[in-house]
């Protein structure tokens, strides 16, 4: 395989470079530092095995200068003759194209193909390498150094022995031959554990007949020495029984001995002595109570006798009771009486005040209700009229000043008026004021005129050629001048104006004729002018103003007067009116005084007087009246309360004759009192003497109850012998005592029985139990113990074999249950399973590294030599037979050389340059071996720096050898090497020159 | 006409562990343990349900010679129920409970009838049928004579039943015990063979039935699928005869294999994995599963670094379900994505593994040799059962997988 050319589209620094490679096998690059030299070696790398992705630390030679990064080379295969490899930017590592010579094209796969499986891993380990590689190689570990060529001989770079590394670890995890922690060691002792357990169940297992047997002797045994401890047992309950009846036996014969030698007791009534007891305290109680009362008795009569009652106390008492609640009212009385003097007092005053000022003496005025109508209308009539007086006096003085005033005005006015012959003066001034000024007016018209004919002649003579025309203007303008007079009215000038026209049109016709016309009138003109100048002049002149405003005045006074005279007659008429209402008033005001003096007369009132007085001594008269009415009551009412209090003051009087006790007649409330205090004391006595009475029929009666009880206690003592069959007390007494004592033993008895009752099943027994308890008496404690401890050794022999027996039970149970044997063999199992697992797990590390062992053997014995056998051949030559022999004994995994005396080194032990050269040797021993079947190119980049002349030409030497299979394409940056290395060569130029 | 029926079972190996476990959940461990006692209630529910005359265990009930006793006492107390409905039971024993073993007299009740170590008969009656039960219990482990030979009808009856606990010819993966074949049995002209060791449900022969009804509970990775006894209905016109299989398993073993060819991500392994597991459940069964994982395909790297995880994952909390589901093992016979024949033919280092692979399966000592030293080991020996040639070339085919892998990895990266 041989590169032909290389293009270059866009690589670092190369911009559309191409370079045809020499024919010759060696092709040398001499280029000097940056020129470009690397660029190319990596070109080639990467347009082969694609380029770095930009995660590698690789450089990617982008191109600086723009263009497509990429490029192609050419190579020469054997199997497929010339192909090009073209790769540009693409995908990561670039897009490829195989372009074979047939005309088929490719990608990657084809490449593989093409490269014949050489991988980037053994271009760059094996056919490319540069100084700084052979140096690096010489600072690694020997150990270092034989990873790197396993790695680079066989795959990858390290990862065999990684894997191995790995899997080691794995299998000391997991089992070691003397070791406790691993996984299987430590599971095969739980297996062994495991096993133990069951062997040990197993052992168990065989008891379990044994067992059987064991529990059926112990059953029995327990059943016989239960038959035997029921029996103890019942003859230890009778002892037992027997001697908790012994006392009570021995006291029940004592008892019935005593109840026979008792004297007769029978009969005797129940409780006897209590009773008689009881009966005879209640009688001694009862004569004591007795004495008692006919003592009290005694005594109640003397007082009775000691007392005083007054027989008449009821009605005294209801006298006094009257007079003490008449108390009250005599006080008021009193207080009454005295208010009403008082009142009387002050009324008197009164009525003497009020006669005095009505200033009649003893007069008595009617006051009826007549009188007071009759005298209300007149009131008010006076009232009325005299208003109406006072109003039309009013109305009269009024009138009377108005007309004064009117007659006084037309006065002024008369005297104003001018004279008549004075205004006829003035009138005729006035009219001729007027003609004056139409003549002016006049004057005014004929100046006009002239001006005109005056400036028609001066227009003739000014031109003739213009004349025409100027007739034709001027009969236009005489024309409208004419029109514009008549419609003015101007009717004289409109006819001058006609005139003119006529003249001016017979001018035209004959212009002579025309001018002398004007001439004539204008003539005619002047001489009117003249005319009315002299009239003018003929007017005297005069005040005309004053005059005119004279007559005005004259007339607006004479107007003036005209009203007010007319007003000065209505004026007289109203104030002759009212005087005739006057008078007619006078006459009704007379008719009145007349009606009140009637009035006056018939009521008993003094005459002369107004209405209104009438009415106010009317009312005075009414008031006194009244008055008098009131005194008159009060002198009454006086007199009944006076009358009402002395009856009091009697009736006190009598009382106290009744009761024979002075009476103060001068102090009325002092004698109450004392009455009340007497009424106190006689009530007094009255209740003490009934009281007493009382008590005395109380106590009579209870001192006959006591005494029927008395003789029922008698009787029931009485009765209380007859029972007992005796006489007296004292044999009662006698038999009672014995009695009491009988009782006593019985119940005793009947204890004993009743305690004895729960040990016995029937009456027989009783008997029999009786004699028994007299036969063993002295016996039973003895005969006890003897039984409590046969009983005891059963009971104690009985426990242990329960004991075992339980014991056995268990056993038996749980090997029939089986649970704990089952259980432990099942756990035998698992944990089996688990060591089974984990030794296959074992297994199959361990069969992983038996393979990776055979695979470095295989290596060591079928590659590896291969590839020293190479290199000895190689650095023999390189050194000039100064080595002899490079070895890496199978199993070491280093490399040995043998110097030509014998002695043998590590690589590391070399000088650099032979170490150089013992790596160059290697690198192309491994590609002598590894391209056994192709003949890959070798690039080599300035490797001889360290190499002296002679070993440096043996280099080339061998260079040149190698050459014949492989193409070399060698850089370098020394002229004389790139001499030494080929004729041929291809110089790169540096930078400023290609540019 | 003429007509019985009975229950047919075999190789209950009562209270015997379950193999190749480790790790389990407290929870279904005792459930695992408990599994072959509630096989055998099923047992006896069924032969009341079904009112058979009678119950045939043809060998190993139990399982070891140190049966516990627990397991005794359990088929005795199963014995006495079936006493309460008049069924009788006969039994052989088989060379996992044969007569040296470590028996503990228990006493049977009067319905169940042992076989002794000489071929002999027990006659069953009823109103109108009498039937011949003939049977031979192994009175050592090893029992190689062919006792076929030794059976022979006696008297007369309605049915004959032969009942044998050996291995008949052309069975592997079993001890050879009493040998027999077919052809020989049928000679016998018996009406039914109930046979007893092989642990897989199979009918040898119809007429006559010649049958093994397999073991009553899967208790490894190599019994797979449901487990049960046979309803057997036997009559005098033979077209009328019938076997019904009734299942007995509450647990049982299943292996499910996992094509990671079409799989490209741990999700999509995820679904199908849970797929398959729920297609392999059945309804109040549990489940113990053997996950083998095949095919080339992207997964395998994860596989191969991950599975232990992956199928964690999958155990988690299956110990709080009254029916769980657990994977018990996994088989890695997945292949990564390069071509074995097109490594070997390269010249570096995984050539020379794919070399060395193909050497060390042809060469077996040279693996064992590796293996000696745990597998050898005398501590060992009584626990581990050696390397089968199976295992090996497992072992094998999974070391180059793995190494491979890693060395592709490495040089992919």
């Amino acid at each position: 395989m041989k590169l032909i050319k290389l293009h270059l589209y866009g690589f670092g620094r190369f911009q559309n470079v191409q370079i045809e490679l020499a024919n010759e096998s060696i092709h040398v690059f001499l280029g000097e530092n940056e020129a470009g030299k690397s660029t190319i070696r990596a070109f080639i790398r990467c347009i082969l095995f694609g380029f770095p992705t930009k995660q590698q630390s690789e450089l990617r030679y982008e191109p600086r200068l723009g263009g497509q990064y990429g490029g192609s080379i050419v190579i020469d295969t054997n199997q497929y003759g010339k192909v090009t490899v073209e790769r540009i930017s693409g995908k990561a590592t670039g897009d490829v194209h195989v372009y074979f010579a047939d005309g088929s094209i490719g990608g990657e796969a084809e490449l593989k193909l093409v490269l014949n499986e050489v991988d980037y891993t053994i271009f760059s380990g094996i056919y490319s390498f540069g100084l700084a590689d052979l140096q690096m190689m010489e600072q690694l570990q020997s150990d270092e150094l034989n990873k790197f060529i396993y790695g680079v001989g066989i795959s990858g770079r390290h990862n065999l022995l990684e894997i191995e590394k790995k899997n080691d670890k794995t299998i000391q995890v997991l089992y070691k031959p003397t070791g406790r922690k691993p996984l299987i060691n430590q599971q095969l002792r739980k297996v062994v554990e495991a096993d133990e357990q069951v062997n040990s169940w197993k052992k168990q297992l065989n008891n379990y007949e044994r067992l059987m047997e064991e529990r059926i002797e112990l059953q029995k045994l327990l059943e016989k020495t239960s038959e035997e401890q029921h029996e103890l047992n019942r003859s230890y309950r009778y002892f037992e029984k027997l001697q908790a009846i012994t006392p009570l036996v021995i006291n029940k014969k004592t008892f019935e001995n005593r109840l026979q030698q008792l004297p007769p007791y029978i009969p005797f009534p129940e409780e006897g002595i209590e009773r008689l007891e009881k009966l005879l305290d209640h009688s001694l109680l009862i004569v004591s109570d007795m004495k008692a009362i006919e003592k009290k008795l005694q005594k109640i009569n003397d007082d009775k006798k000691l007392l005083n009652v007054n027989e008449s106390l009821d009605k005294l008492e209801e006298m006094i009771e009257r007079i003490k609640e008449s108390r009250q009212i005599y006080e008021t009385k009193q207080k009454e009486k005295e208010l009403i003097l008082q009142q009387i007092q002050y009324e008197q005053q009164e009525y003497t005040v009020m006669v005095e000022k009505l200033g009649y003496k003893d007069a008595f005025f009617a006051t009826s209700f007549v009188a007071e109508q009759n005298l209300l209308k007149l009131v008010e009539k006076e009232a009325t009229l005299k208003q109406k007086d006072l109003l039309l006096q009013s109305q009269l003085d009024q009138a009377k000043a108005a007309l004064e005033e009117k007659e006084t005005q037309v006065e002024s006015l008369k005297k104003e008026l001018l004279a008549d012959h004075v205004r006829k003066e003035l009138e005729q001034k006035l009219a001729k004021k007027q003609s004056e000024i139409e003549l002016q007016k006049e004057i005014e018209f004929i100046n006009d005129g002239l001006q005109l004919v005056t400036n028609q002649l001066n227009y003739f003579e000014k031109t003739e050629k213009t004349k025409k025309t100027m007739i034709l203007v001027s009969i236009f303008a005489s024309f409208c001048g004419a029109i514009i007079f008549f419609l003015d009215s101007q009717y004289l000038l409109g006819s001058l104006f006609v005139f003119a026209l006529l003249l001016m049109i017979l001018f035209s016709k004959n212009k002579h004729t025309y001018k002398t016309e004007l001439q004539q009138q204008r003539e005619t003109f002047l001489v009117q002018k003249e005319v009315l100048i002299k009239q003018l002049e003929n007017i005297p002149y005069d005040d005309f103003e004053r005059v005119q405003q004279m007559l005005k005045k004259d007339q607006q006074t004479s107007n003036q007067l005209f009203f007010k005279e007319q007003n000065l007659a209505e004026a007289n008429e109203a104030y002759q009116l009212i005087c005739k209402e006057l008078d007619k008033c006078e006459l009704d005001i007379a008719v009145f005084h007349a009606e009140l003096a009637n009035w006056a007369d018939e009521f008993r009132y003094p005459l002369q007087l107004e209405a209104t007085q009438y009415m106010k001594l009317l009312n005075m008269m009414e008031e006194t009246k009244q008055k008098q009415r009131h005194l008159n009551y009060l002198r009454e009412k006086l007199a009944i309360i006076e009358t009402d209090l002395q009856e009091m003051i009697e009736s006190v009087e009598n009382v106290c004759k009744i009761l024979t006790i002075t009476f103060h007649s001068e102090n009325y409330l002092q004698n109450v009192e004392r009455l009340v205090i007497i009424l106190k004391e006689a009530q007094e006595i009255e209740k003490t003497f009934q009281r007493l009475t009382d008590q005395q029929t109380e106590l009579n009666e209870e001192l006959k109850r006591l005494n029927v009880k008395y003789q029922q206690y008698q009787q029931e003592i009485e009765k209380l012998y007859q029972l007992a069959n005796v006489a007296t007390e004292e044999e009662f007494r006698v038999k009672g005592k014995a009695w009491f004592e009988s009782q006593q033993i019985v119940a005793q008895l009947r204890i004993i029985n009743s305690q004895l009752s729960p040990f016995i099943g029937f009456e027989t027994e009783l008997i029999e139990l009786e004699e028994d308890v007299l036969l063993y008496k002295d016996l039973l404690t003895e005969k006890m113990l003897e039984v409590e401890m046969k009983s005891s050794h059963a009971r104690d022999q009985e426990k242990k074999w329960h004991k075992q027996l339980a014991e056995i039970n268990q056993e038996i149970k749980n090997l029939e249950q089986g649970s704990s044997y089952s259980l432990v063999l099942h756990h035998l199992e698992t944990e089996r399973g688990t060591l089974i697992s984990e030794a296959r797990k074992w297994a199959f590390h361990r069969t992983v590294q038996l393979i990776i062992d055979e695979a470095k053997k295989v290596y060591e014995k079928e590659r590896q030599p291969q590839v020293v056998k190479e290199a000895t051949k190689m650095f023999q030559l390189l050194t000039n037979g100064q080595y002899v022999q490079l070895y890496a004994p199978i199993g070491e995994q280093r490399f040995f050389v043998e110097r030509n005396d014998g002695l043998t080194f590590q690589p590391n032990e070399l000088s650099q340059g032979t170490q150089e050269q013992l790596y160059l040797a290697i690198r192309f021993a491994l590609a002598t071996v590894h391209s056994k079947h192709t003949s890959f190119p070798i690039f080599i980049d300035d490797i001889f720096v360290n190499f002296d002349q002679r070993r440096r030409q043996k280099a080339v030497e061998i260079m040149k050898e190698m050459a014949k299979k492989h193409q070399i394409i060698f850089f370098t940056c020394h002229p004389f090497i790139a001499k030494e290395v080929s004729n041929g060569y291809f110089l790169l130029e540096d930078r400023s020159s290609t540019n | 006409m003429k007509q019985i029926r009975f229950i047919h079972a075999a190789d209950l190996h009562l209270d015997s562990p379950f193999q190749g476990l480790r790790d389990l959940p407290e929870t279904i461990f005792q459930q695992i343990r408990e599994s072959t006692f509630v096989a055998l209630q099923k047992l006896v529910d069924y032969a009341i349900d079904q009112q058979v005359n009678f119950v045939i265990l043809a060998g190993d009930i139990f399982d070891g010679e140190n049966r516990s006793l627990k397991a005794q006492v359990k088929l005795k107390r199963a014995m006495e129920q079936l006493q309460q409905y008049g069924i009788c039971c006969y039994i052989v024993h088989g060379n996992h409970d044969h007569l040296k073993g470590n028996w503990l007299s228990i006493s049977w009740p009067e319905n169940v009838f042992f076989f002794k170590d000489e071929v002999n008969f027990f006659e069953f009656q009823n109103d109108n049928v009498t039937v011949h039960l003939y049977g031979y219990s192994y009175p050592q482990k090893t029992v190689k004579d062919n006792i076929v030979a030794k059976y022979e009808k006696q008297g007369v009856a309605d049915f004959h039943i032969g009942i044998l606990h050996g291995t008949a010819e052309g069975q592997v993966g079993h001890d050879q015990y009493a040998p027999f074949s077919v052809r020989q049995l049928v000679e016998k002209d018996f009406d039914y063979w109930a046979l007893g060791h092989i642990h897989k449900r199979q009918v040898l022969h119809k007429a006559p039935f010649v049958v093994y009804p397999g073991n009553f509970q899967g208790r490894h990775k190599k019994e797979l699928g449901e487990k049960g006894v046979y309803l057997v209905e036997l009559n005098d016109v033979h077209s009328l005869s019938s076997l019904t299989f009734l299942p007995t398993s509450e647990i049982y073993w299943d292996e499910l294999t996992i094509k990671i060819d079409e799989l490209e991500t741990i999700d999509e392994l995820t679904t199908c994995c849970e797929a398959a597991l729920s297609q392999a459940k059945k309804p109040n069964h549990s489940l113990l599963v053997v996950l083998k994982f095949t095919g080339r395909g992207v997964l395998h790297q994860y596989l191969i670094e991950q599975v232990d995880e992956f199928i964690e994952i999958f155990n988690m909390d299956q110990e709080k379900k009254a029916n769980f589901c657990y994977i018990i093992d996994k088989k890695l016979e997945t292949i990564g994505e390069w071509d074995r024949n097109t490594l070997k033919n390269e010249q570096h280092l995984l050539s020379d593994i794919v070399s060395i692979v193909d050497k060390l399966n042809s060469e077996e000592e040279l693996l064992l040799g590796a293996l000696t030293e745990v597998y050898q080991h005398h501590k060992f020996k009584h626990f581990l059962p050696p390397m089968t040639k199976e295992e090996q070339k497992q072992l094998l085919l999974e070391a180059e997988s793995y190494l491979l892998s890693a060395l592709l990895k490495e040089r992919d990266e």
